[in-house]
């Protein structure tokens, strides 16, 4: 969705129309629970506005998947798999590539 | 209006690809709903097997859409190859730091949704516990595709 989606609507419009426009589409996906509960409802757009920021102003779309990834795993309380997992993805943002050197 | 220059090799991506990219992803997913909710209804074998292995079933689901979802993204923007496509859609680069350190607010983002819906503030959807009474196996692949893929409870 961040993406792919919110990319193409950045590539026409401002940065609010395509956030909304986003927002729309992911809430449509979600329709069944946000429908029923505004606390879904507020954390979803809260999420939704933040992960296209993220997208905004990152150049690697990994970070949104790693944001919505936390999220996720914190809405299961999966406290061990958030520990493993943040330690794990330390090592692969702290890591840069070494720059190709041609023989 | 304007449009973000691009290299040669790459296709501009404007919003008429934003929003053909929604539909599809709309009625991919309508459609794949349809033809689950038909294959369940007309054949009893599949229907045996989903009542069977609903868990896994869900899981399997889920997946398969997160799959043509991707397939879908990558036909719709036109691009030339896949490399050019995962440069664009910017999966081509690790996260970096900054990023680390917003997960942790994501988390605690999460954690405060929790502690509103344990105070009253929404409603409690627990598919966890659900899905941990499916099994091991059915647990672990459980996690895996939420955590990585989707999330279709927010509050648990």
């Amino acid at each position: 969705m961040r993406g792919v989606v919110y990319r193409a609507f950045r590539g026409t419009f401002h940065l609010l129309p395509s956030m909304l426009l986003v927002v729309g589409v992911q809430t449509w996906f979600h329709w069944g629970l946000v429908s029923q509960d505004l606390v879904a409802l507020f954390s979803l757009t809260i999420g939704g506005v933040a992960l296209c920021l993220i997208r905004e102003h990152r150049r690697s779309a990994w970070n949104c998947v790693l944001f919505h990834a936390l999220y996720n795993a914190a809405m299961l309380r999966q406290w061990s798999l958030c520990v493993i997992g943040m330690i794990i993805a330390l090592g692969w943002c702290a890591c840069r590539p070494r720059p190709r050197t041609d023989a | 209006m304007r449009l973000i220059q691009s290299p040669r090799s790459q296709v501009s991506w404007t919003a008429r690809d934003g929003f053909i990219c929604s539909l599809a992803l709309v009625l991919s997913s309508f459609a794949l709903n349809r033809a689950l909710h038909t294959a369940y209804a007309g054949s009893a074998g599949f229907a045996n097997w989903v009542r069977a292995n609903s868990y896994f079933a869900e899981s399997m689901f889920v997946s398969l859409r997160a799959c043509l979802w991707l397939g879908l993204a990558y036909w719709v923007t036109r691009n030339r190859s896949l490399k050019t496509f995962l440069h664009q859609a910017g999966f081509d680069l690790r996260p970096g730091l900054p990023g680390w350190f917003l997960a942790w607010a994501a988390l605690g983002f999460g954690i405060l949704v929790l502690q509103c819906v344990k105070m009253g503030f929404g409603q409690a959807h627990d598919p966890a516990s659900a899905y941990a009474r499916g099994g091991g196996f059915h647990w672990e692949f459980f996690v895996i595709y939420t955590v990585l893929l989707t999330q279709r409870w927010k509050s648990c």
